[in-house]
C-alpha cells in the first residue's frame, strides 16, 4: 500500500469506494461495530537546513473494528482498520514535496476455523513474537493450535515499505513453533527470512521462552541468531520476583549486535562486529496505597567502552484518576551523557474536564549538543469530554533547547467515537 | 532563554504545584460502606446483601442494599440529619455508581456451595480507598479445577467479558507495574498470544507502526504525561546519546534511512547539496584518535544512517579490492565467511569484481 496520496486521482477514489463497500457489507452483519475518528491539528517550528520555520500539520486518524461477524464454520471473525492522512505546510522529510501524505497502518481480516484450531489473519498486520520481533507485513499469517499446548504459526508476505522507502525487502516468510503449558508460560522456536531483490537480506533463528515458575516468580529469555552472521543479533534474560504484593524486584541482562540489525544488502553489514551488553536490575515498591517508587540501574558496555543508565521515579495518586510524578533518568555512554528530569501532574477537575502538565529538563553532560547543554520544555493540556462520543483536547508547550532558542507547539485534538451501529450488540466473547 | 518562555515555564510550574495542592481524595464511591465497622459489630454480610442469593449475573439489581435496609438500623441518625454518616457528600447525596459488568459470575451458584463471602472477598471497599478491591484471580483458580484449566488454556472469556473493553491490570504473572513500556518487548516475544487477550493489534500499532506513521504516541497524547512514552520531552537533543547507548533499539522501529532522510534535510550528510561536515578533524588520518575506521568499528550504524546508498556508498571507492582504503572487514570476518560467497552475493561484487 504505502499510499502517499497525490490527491484526487480517479483510481485512488475508486479504490477508496471499493474499500468502503467491502468494509460496509460485513459491518452490516456484525454484532459489534466500532469506529473512531481523531483529528489532530498541530502548529510548531521545524528546523530545516539551518532555518526555523513554523509548520502546520493536520492529521486525521480513523479506526474501524468490525467484530462478531456471523459466518458458518468461522469463529471470532473480525475486520480491523487503522489509517491516517496528513496535510502539512512543510514538506515531508521523505521529500514528497507537497506535504500531503497518508497510509494504512493496519487492515486485516481475522478468523478462526475448525473449532479455533486454525487462526488466519489476512492483510496488513503486525507479526509479533520470536524472530519476527514486530514485523509490519502485507500478507497472511496462520496459527495452528495442535494439542496439549503445542502449536505452530507461519506467515508470508511483503514487509511494509517504510515511509522513507527503505528497501527492507520484497518477501518475508517465517514461522514459530511453540509449547504453551500454561497461560503465562511458553517456549518457542522461530525462523525469519527476508529476501530483497532476490538476495538474502535477513535470515534469523530465534529461541524464546517465558516461564512462570511460581505465581510471583517468572523468568523470560530469548535469543535471535543471525545465520549469515553466525552470531546472536539480540539476546536477553530477565527474572522478575514479586517478593511482596507491594514489592517487585527484577534483574536483567541484554546483548545486542547492532551491525546484525542492518540488512545483509547493506554494504555496512560487512565492516564491523559490534557487541553491546547491559546488565542490571531494579525494583518497584508500592510504599503506600497512593505512593509508588520505581528504580532501575544498568551497567552498559557500548562503543568499546562502559556506560551507566539509571532511572528513579516516584508517583503519587491524588485520586483514582489524578496523579503527580517525578522521574529522573541518567544515561552515560563513553562519548556523552544526559540527565533528564521530569515532573508531571494529571488532575481531572470533574468527570468531563482534565488538566495535565509536565516539565522536562535535560542536561547534557560532557559534549554540548549543537552548542547547547540543556533544554527545558513545559507542556500544559486541557481535555474535555464533550459527550455523545465527542472529546476534545488543547495542549501547548514552550521551552528552549539546543536547537531552538524558543520552542513552542500548539496541539488541538478532536475525537469522535461513533456509536455502536447495532445498539443491541453484545460484547464479543 | 527569552523572557516569554521562562514566564510560561513558571506558570506551568505553578500549575503542577497547584494541581498537587488542590487535589483531594476520593474513589468514586458515593457511600462510606464502613465494612470494617459492620464486621466488628458482628453484622453478617447477607443481612445487607441478601439479594445476592438470587444474583445469577453481575449487574442484576438488588444486592446493593436500598436505603430502607440501612434505615433498619440507622433511622435515628437519618432523622438527626447525619447524612454524612453514610453519604460521602452529605450536601449532595447520590446513589450507587453502576458500571457495566466485566465478569461472568454467578453468585447464586457460588453461594449454594458455600455462604462464606470472605473465601473470595479477601478485602472490602472502605472510605478513602482509591480502588474497589476485587477478589484476586488466585481465589478463582484456587478453588475450581475448571477455572484453572480454562486459565491454562487461555480461555479468558469463560469468565471475563471482552478484555479489550474491560481490561484488568495484572498484578502478578504479567505485572505491568514499574516501567512496562520498556520491559514488554522481551515478554511479548514469547507470550504475544497472552497480550492479545487484552490488546488488539491497533493498540500495538499506536507505537509499532513507525514505518508508516510520521508521528509518535506522544504527539497524539500530550495530555498523558504520566505515560512512559519513549520519545517524551526534548528527544531530539537526547537522541544521539540514546542511540549510542542502544543502537539496535532505534533500528527495531526505524530503518537507517529514517536517520539519513532527516539528516539530509538538515544538510548533515554527504548526500545533501551543501553538506555541513559533522566529522571531527583527523577523520581521514590513520592513527588519529578520531580516525573513521576506528569509529566505524564502534558504531557502524551511525555511518550507515547517512552513507548507506547501497553499492554507491562512498566507502566502496576507497575500500574496494586494490583501493587505497585496504581491507575493511573485521578481524573475525574470514572465520565466518568463505571466499566462495563473493560470487553468490551481489553486495560482495561491489568491491570484489
Amino acid at each position: 500500500m504505502g499510499a502517499r496520496a497525490a490527491g484526487g486521482r480517479p483510481v485512488r477514489r475508486i479504490a477508496a469506494r471499493v474499500l468502503v463497500l467491502a468494509l460496509w457489507a460485513p459491518a452490516a452483519a456484525a454484532q459489534v461495530v466500532e469506529a473512531s475518528s481523531t483529528t489532530v491539528l498541530r502548529l510548531q517550528p521545524d528546523w530545516q537546513a539551518g532555518d526555523t520555520r513554523t509548520g502546520f500539520w493536520g492529521t486525521e486518524l480513523v479506526g474501524l473494528s468490525v467484530r462478531g461477524i456471523e459466518m458458518n464454520g468461522v469463529d471470532d471473525l473480525k475486520i480491523q482498520l487503522s489509517a491516517w492522512g496528513q496535510l502539512a505546510s512543510l514538506s515531508d522529510p521523505a521529500g514528497t514535496g507537497n506535504g500531503t501524505t497518508g497510509d494504512i497502518d493496519l487492515l486485516y481480516v481475522q478468523g478462526a476455523l475448525f473449532h479455533r484450531h486454525l487462526a488466519l489473519t489476512l492483510g496488513r498486520q503486525l507479526i509479533s513474537g520470536g524472530a519476527a520481533r514486530v514485523l509490519q507485513l502485507d500478507g497472511v499469517n496462520a496459527t495452528v493450535a495442535i494439542d496439549k499446548g503445542f502449536g505452530v504459526s507461519a506467515y508470508v508476505g511483503a514487509p511494509v515499505v517504510s515511509r522513507f522507502s527503505y528497501p527492507v525487502g520484497e518477501v518475508a516468510f517465517g514461522g514459530r513453533a511453540y509449547w504453551r503449558p500454561s497461560y503465562g508460560s511458553e517456549i518457542g522456536l522461530s525462523f525469519l527470512e527476508i529476501i530483497s531483490g532476490s538476495v538474502l537480506a535477513r535470515q534469523d533463528l530465534g529461541i524464546d521462552g517465558r516461564w512462570v515458575i511460581l505465581p510471583n516468580l517468572s523468568a523470560t529469555a530469548s535469543g535471535i541468531w543471525s545465520i549469515p552472521g553466525s552470531a546472536f543479533s539480540d539476546a536477553d534474560l530477565s527474572v522478575s520476583w514479586q517478593v511482596l504484593p507491594t514489592l517487585e524486584l527484577f534483574a536483567k541482562a541484554q546483548h545486542t549486535s547492532p551491525d546484525l540489525f542492518l540488512p545483509l544488502t547493506s554494504i555496512f553489514s560487512v565492516f564491523s562486529n559490534i557487541n553491546n551488553d547491559a546488565l542490571g536490575g531494579g525494583a518497584f515498591w508500592q510504599a503506600l496505597p497512593r505512593l509508588a517508587f520505581y528504580g532501575e540501574y544498568q551497567r552498559l558496555w557500548v562503543d568499546s567502552g562502559k556506560g551507566d543508565e539509571a532511572e528513579l521515579r516516584a508517583t503519587y495518586r491524588l485520586t483514582r484518576k489524578a496523579n503527580v510524578g517525578l522521574d529522573a533518568r541518567f544515561l552515560f555512554v563513553p562519548v556523552n551523557g544526559v540527565i533528564d528530569l521530569r515532573a508531571w501532574v494529571v488532575y481531572p477537575l470533574n468527570p468531563k474536564i482534565k488538566l495535565s502538565g509536565d516539565i522536562d529538563w535535560a542536561l547534557v553532560q560532557r559534549t554540548p549538543i549543537n552548542g547547547g547543554d540543556d533544554s527545558v520544555i513545559g507542556t500544559a493540556s486541557v481535555s474535555y469530554v464533550i459527550g455523545s462520543g465527542w472529546n476534545a483536547m488543547l495542549s501547548g508547550s514552550v521551552g528552549t533547547t539546543p536547537f531552538f532558542q524558543a520552542r513552542y507547539s500548539l496541539t488541538a485534538r478532536i475525537g469522535y467515537d461513533f456509536p455502536f451501529l447495532n445498539p443491541s450488540a453484545k460484547a464479543t466473547r | 532563554m527569552t523572557r516569554r518562555p521562562r514566564m510560561a515555564l513558571w506558570v506551568l510550574a505553578g500549575l503542577v504545584a497547584g494541581g498537587a495542592a488542590l487535589a483531594g481524595s476520593g474513589s468514586g464511591l458515593q457511600f462510606n460502606p464502613n465494612h470494617a465497622g459492620h464486621t466488628k459489630a458482628g453484622v453478617d454480610c447477607l443481612a445487607c446483601h441478601e439479594a445476592i442469593f438470587d444474583q445469577t449475573e453481575l449487574g442484576q439489581p438488588g444486592p446493593l442494599p436500598k436505603e430502607k435496609v440501612c434505615l433498619g438500623c440507622h433511622k435515628k441518625e437519618k432523622d438527626a440529619g447525619k447524612c454524612g454518616m453514610c453519604h460521602l457528600r452529605a450536601d449532595k447525596p447520590a446513589t450507587y455508581v453502576t458500571k457495566p459488568p466485566s465478569l461472568l459470575m454467578n453468585h447464586a451458584k457460588h453461594l449454594e456451595k458455600d455462604e462464606k463471602c470472605e473465601v473470595c472477598h479477601l478485602a472490602l471497599p472502605e472510605k478513602g480507598q482509591l480502588d474497589k478491591p476485587v477478589p484476586p484471580m488466585s481465589t478463582c483458580l484456587g478453588c475450581h479445577d475448571p477455572h484453572k484449566k480454562q486459565f491454562d488454556n487461555g480461555q479468558c472469556y469463560a469468565c471475563h467479558v471482552d478484555l479489550t473493553h474491560f481490561p484488568l491490570k495484572p498484578t502478578t504473572a504479567f505485572s505491568h507495574r514499574g516501567n512496562f513500556t520498556r520491559e514488554h518487548p522481551q515478554i511479548s516475544r514469547s507470550t504475544s498470544a497472552a497480550c492479545e487477550t487484552c490488546h488488539q493489534q491497533t493498540f500495538c500499532a499506536d507505537c509499532h507502526a513507525a514505518r508508516t506513521r510520521p508521528f509518535g504516541p506522544e504527539t497524539l497524547n500530550p495530555d498523558r504525561p504520566d505515560r512512559n512514552f519513549i520519545h517524551w520531552g526534548d528527544f531530539i537533543t537526547r537522541h544521539s546519546i540514546e542511540a549510542r547507548a542502544n543502537q539496535a533499539a532505534c533500528q527495531k522501529c526505524h530503518p537507517v534511512s529514517f536517520c539519513e532522510n532527516c539528516h539530509r534535510q538538515q544538510r548533515l550528510t554527504s548526500d545533501s547539496s551543501n553538506p555541513l561536515n559533522p566529522h571531527p578533524g583527523g577523520w581521514l588520518t590513520p592513527g588519529s584518535p578520531s580516525f573513521h575506521g576506528t569509529e566505524a568499528r564502534k558504531d557502524i550504524v551511525a555511518c550507515a544512517s547517512c552513507h548507506d546508498q547501497g553499492a554507491q556508498s562512498n566507502c566502496v571507492s576507497c575500500h574496494r579490492v586494490g583501493g587505497p582504503g585496504g581491507n575493511p572487514h573485521p578481524p573475525s570476518w574470514l572465520s565466518k565467511h568463505s571466499t566462495s560467497e563473493i560470487h553468490s552475493k551481489p553486495m560482495c561484487l561491489s568491491c570484489h569484481p
